[in-house]
């Protein structure tokens, strides 16, 4: 029987459906005729590109397009399922303003910071830009010029460009926006465990009978991993769902102890659980005592803002933030016993009934627990105490590091984990949690990089809103941005980063695939390539490495990232950026190219193109003539092996579904610092958190300190910022997404109907919110789906019509540099027509 | 916030996505509810259900456009009975274009 094409493909849709659902299905049985084969499609594995979760998605390729995608059945993350971003990921690469081509500001022919972009070739667009690098590092040197990346690079494209930067430039000036995004939970990490992520992974979903959501919306913004605790909750008699948040949303719905409480008291709730712990008598004790040590942490930190703000001339503990000392167990129980149900109960606004049936979650010893949590606790004015007090309830009751137990942050960006993190492009950070500070880091960096002994800058750069008030005080000159919307994307942008990016002594470079805000506020705009355009690896939130082939030609002049750091390298020589002195005392690098230095280095450019799997391209190895994915790879790999970071080898990447680091003989781990299930965990040892010299992790003494900004008779709500389901981040690829677009056109201010009532407002009325930074204009929502408190708004930062970020406060986490989008004040104004 | 007008106006830019689509999908919902909503479902335009076993529910649908299915979608999510609704797969009838 042959089918009509279009039957055969919904028999395929629906057959595919129902493995990823785990049914089996008649439809099954009956084989299309000609098989998959028959529709003429190539299909190849990818991890998604949009969130940290890390689904598979099977791309099906013709005629050089992508014309299908459905979840990787064979994908343990995601197992077949598919969010609606996941859905139109075959989209995003054919918008209609799509860059094709280098656009340089110009007037007469000439670059000038005040013309009008013309289209130019890559080879002008780099002698324009270089010319500008040079001319900065000979008046500022090396902390004149910097980078800004993203937790959406490759990893490759983070390792070469933190090499460029820290071992071509000497600048340590590279951050990536994972700053925003979960800098808080990697501190946190370094702070108790010492080393960084998770020690579980998403197996814990299937094996706990408690999920406790720390002011995370997983069914909006993590919606396959949601479905999963769906699953376990509906399957699972006793299983129990908590959802904290400081407005009701969509996680709501499945929560049996839903909570609203006060922003910022998640400090207090935390301790307050900790104190239920220990006055019911539910410590773990030989747990704490052969496992943890007891910390306290400085406090008064201030909120990271410009020195001269008065909020930091008064935090008496701002000079040295990340500062603790030692305590103990008494003096910690001491300290939490301040934080009574009643007293807690009152400060955040939560029943008290409801705080306690929250504490019995972790404080039951039968009961285990995995906590989650994303942007809640990270965009936080003290997310990394938020981060290691969460801890402190796991590790009070000894769970963590087993299945069904742990304290589990999630990541907004793909590779947040995998790159920014793993890689190490923030400013204080080298590869596999190894330190810019630490001489013994810097010296086996320069070993395995072959540079000279001493020869890497010592002092941390700039985090990324320092770059902007850098930048816009003309300390920075050059700025190079990869990958990510910054000027949406930043916090009081219209004050700070649109200053600092329009500054006339300053050059500011954005590579995107689309004209954001971002790119439009720069002198140079380089076309890129984007996700299956190009080859690519990724690491998601539970340590899973994952890689994809490129599967099409990217659109006219179009180049990866990672082509665009390293052939820019060409453009420097030893002689022109190093120091005399080093050339001195090491004439061996004289003459050079930084191509030379960092990648024709014997060690990158060792595999030949003949490596390349067979029915693959790989356009930037072409035009180098080595497999430049693989020697990248290959050499950031040799920095964690051995040391708690293991990477499989390049090639098993490409034919398995992911695996999760360290991988040791051939197989993952997927719970850390536990006997027989981490290979570094010796027999006889137990436990052993041995990112730690001591083997100990800790537990910090921190207290409920209030956000940098509150509301006041003035401005009179909290703002809340955050995303919506169909569109990621700022929108820059999904708003690009006609259906994406019209599911949530416009971004709305969300609002408690008896607060509309009060401001004689209803429902779509057009209100401008106002803080004391800036203003934004957009309409009222009282019926949507996140149902606000009254005196709290949220607004989703998606729509680059309305610029929330003008309106936020750029206070961070003082330890993180982590900015807190989730607390600043504003008042709520009528427009009238 | 002025942006540089030598660029065209960026925003919701409308790619050609094909003449058809087609799409599969897993609908969650409480196993006593299952029947009811699959019911609802199949009621929809251009829908089928093609199986129903415990709270699971498999959903293929075709549409002019990807919007359509998008839409519908939405749609599903928002029965009240739905925990979590999932895309699986999709493919264009015809390639799509960059416009």
């Amino acid at each position: 029987m042959t089918l009509a094409r279009r039957d055969l493909i919904k028999a395929q849709a629906a057959a595919i459906a129902a493995a990823a659902a785990g049914i089996p299905l008649a439809a099954e049985a009956q084989p299309v005729a000609g098989g998959r084969a028959a529709l003429e499609i190539k299909w190849s594995k990818a991890p998604c590109r949009f969130c940290g979760t890390g689904c598979g998605v099977m791309v099906g390729v013709k005629d050089d397009h992508v014309v299908a995608t459905h979840g990787d059945t064979q994908a343990e993350v995601n197992r077949g399922l598919n969010c609606v971003k996941g859905y139109f990921l075959s989209k995003i690469m054919y918008g209609a303003d799509r860059l094709t081509t280098p656009l340089l500001r110009k007037r007469n022919g000439v670059y000038a910071k005040d013309g009008a972009f013309e289209p130019v070739s890559w080879d002008e667009a780099f002698d324009v830009m270089a010319a500008q690098v040079k001319r900065i590092l000979k008046e500022k040197g090396p902390t004149g010029i910097g980078m800004f990346g993203s937790g959406q690079w490759t990893i490759w494209e983070g390792y070469a460009a933190t090499k460029l930067m820290r071992a071509g430039f000497r600048s340590n000036n590279l951050d990536p926006n994972a700053r925003h995004c979960m800098a808080s939970a990697a501190f946190a990490f370094m702070r108790s465990f010492g080393m960084d992520e998770p020690m579980g992974c998403y197996d814990d979903f299937e094996q706990a009978d408690a999920f406790v959501l720390w002011g995370s919306n997983m069914a909006e913004m993590h919606p396959i991993l949601w479905t999963r605790i769906t699953d376990r909750r509906l399957s699972t008699p006793d299983c129990k769902v908590a959802v904290l948040s400081t407005f009701t949303n969509r996680s709501s719905d499945l929560a049996d102890i839903p909570i609203v409480f006060k922003p910022g008291t998640d400090l207090a709730i935390l301790n307050y659980i900790a104190n239920h712990i220990i006055t019911t008598g539910r410590v773990n004790k030989d747990f704490v005592r052969e496992h943890t040590l007891f910390l306290k942490a400085q406090t008064d930190i201030g909120y990271g803002l410009r020195p001269d703000d008065p909020r930091e001339k008064r935090a008496a503990g701002a000079k040295d933030p990340a500062a603790t000392t030692p305590t103990d167990f008494d003096s910690y129980a001491a300290f939490v016993a301040d934080y009574t149900l009643e007293k807690v109960a009152a400060l955040s606004g939560v029943e008290a009934s409801q705080l306690h049936a929250l504490a019995e979650l972790y404080a039951d010893p039968k009961r285990k627990v995995v906590s989650l949590w994303t942007m809640g606790f990270n965009q936080h004015v003290r997310g990394v105490w938020a981060n290691q007090l969460c801890y402190n309830l796991h590790l009070l009751t000894g769970k963590i590091s087993e299945p069904g137990n742990g304290p589990f942050s999630l990541t907004g960006q793909p590779s947040a984990c995998g790159t920014a993190r793993e890689v190490g492009t923030f400013a204080h950070r080298l590869p596999a949690d190894m330190l810019v500070a630490n001489p013994a880091h810097r010296k086996h960096t320069e070993e395995l990089w072959g540079l000279p002994e001493g020869f890497l800058n010592p002092v941390p750069g700039y985090h990324a809103v320092q770059q902007d008030r850098m930048l816009k005080d003309g300390k920075l000159n050059f700025l190079w941005v990869q990958v990510n919307n910054n000027l949406q994307a930043a916090p009081n942008s219209a004050n700070e980063t649109w200053r600092g990016y329009r500054n006339p002594d300053n050059f500011i470079v954005v590579s995107d695939a689309y004209p954001t805000v971002t790119a439009k506020a720069a002198d140079l705009i380089l076309p890129s390539a984007m996700w299956v355009e190009k080859e690519g690896a990724y690491g998601n939130a539970e340590r899973r490495t994952a890689f994809w082939h490129q599967l099409v030609t990217p659109p006219g002049e179009a180049r990866s990232d990672v082509w665009q750091v390293v052939e820019f390298s060409k453009r420097f020589t030893t002689d022109e950026v190093w120091p005399v002195e080093t050339l001195a005392a090491h004439p061996q690098y004289r003459g050079k190219t930084l191509f030379q230095v960092l990648f024709r280095n014997g060690s990158v450019d060792r595999f030949p193109l003949t490596d390349i799997e067979s029915g693959y391209a790989c356009d930037d190895s072409q035009r180098f003539g080595f497999y430049l994915q693989k020697g990248l790879f290959e050499e950031y790999a040799a920095f964690g092996r051995g040391h708690g970071h293991d990477l499989a080898p390049f090639d098993t990447y490409h034919q398995v579904r992911g695996l999760r680091w360290p991988v040791v003989d051939g197989k993952e781990t997927r719970w850390r610092y536990r006997e027989g299930l981490d290979p570094y965990v010796k027999p006889g040892q137990g436990i052993r958190f041995y990112g730690r010299p001591d083997g100990r992790a800790v537990i910090l003494t921190a207290p409920y300190e209030p956000p940098a900004e509150s509301p006041d008779a003035e401005y009179g709500f909290w703002l809340v910022t955050g995303r919506v389901l169909e569109h990621w981040h700022s929108g820059s690829m999904t708003m690009r997404v006609p259906e994406l677009y019209r599911a949530f056109p416009g971004a709305r201010v969300f609002m408690n109907p008896l607060d509309a009532r009060r401001l004689g407002i209803n429902q779509g009325a057009e209100v401008e919110v106002i803080s004391r930074r800036g203003l934004i204009r957009s309409r009222i929502e009282i019926r949507g789906r996140n149902r606000m408190p009254p005196g709290v708004v949220f607004v989703p930062w998606f729509d680059a019509s309305q610029l929330i970020n003008q309106v936020t406060l750029d206070a961070t986490d003082p330890i993180s540099k982590q900015t807190d989008f989730k607390k600043c004040a504003v008042k709520i104004v009528p427009v009238v027509a | 916030m002025a942006v540089d007008a030598g660029l065209a106006a960026s925003g919701a830019a409308e790619p050609q996505l094909g003449t058809g689509h087609i799409a599969s999908a897993v609908i969650s919902t409480h196993p006593a509810q299952a029947n009811a909503l699959a019911a609802r479902i199949a009621s929809l335009p251009e829908t089928e259900v093609h199986a129903v076993v415990g709270g699971r529910i498999v959903v293929v649908m075709e549409g002019a456009h990807a919007r359509a299915l998008a839409d519908r979608l939405d749609a599903i999510a928002a029965l009240p009975e739905t925990l979590a609704a999932a895309m699986v797969f999709e493919q264009a009838l015809e390639p799509m274009d960059r416009a």
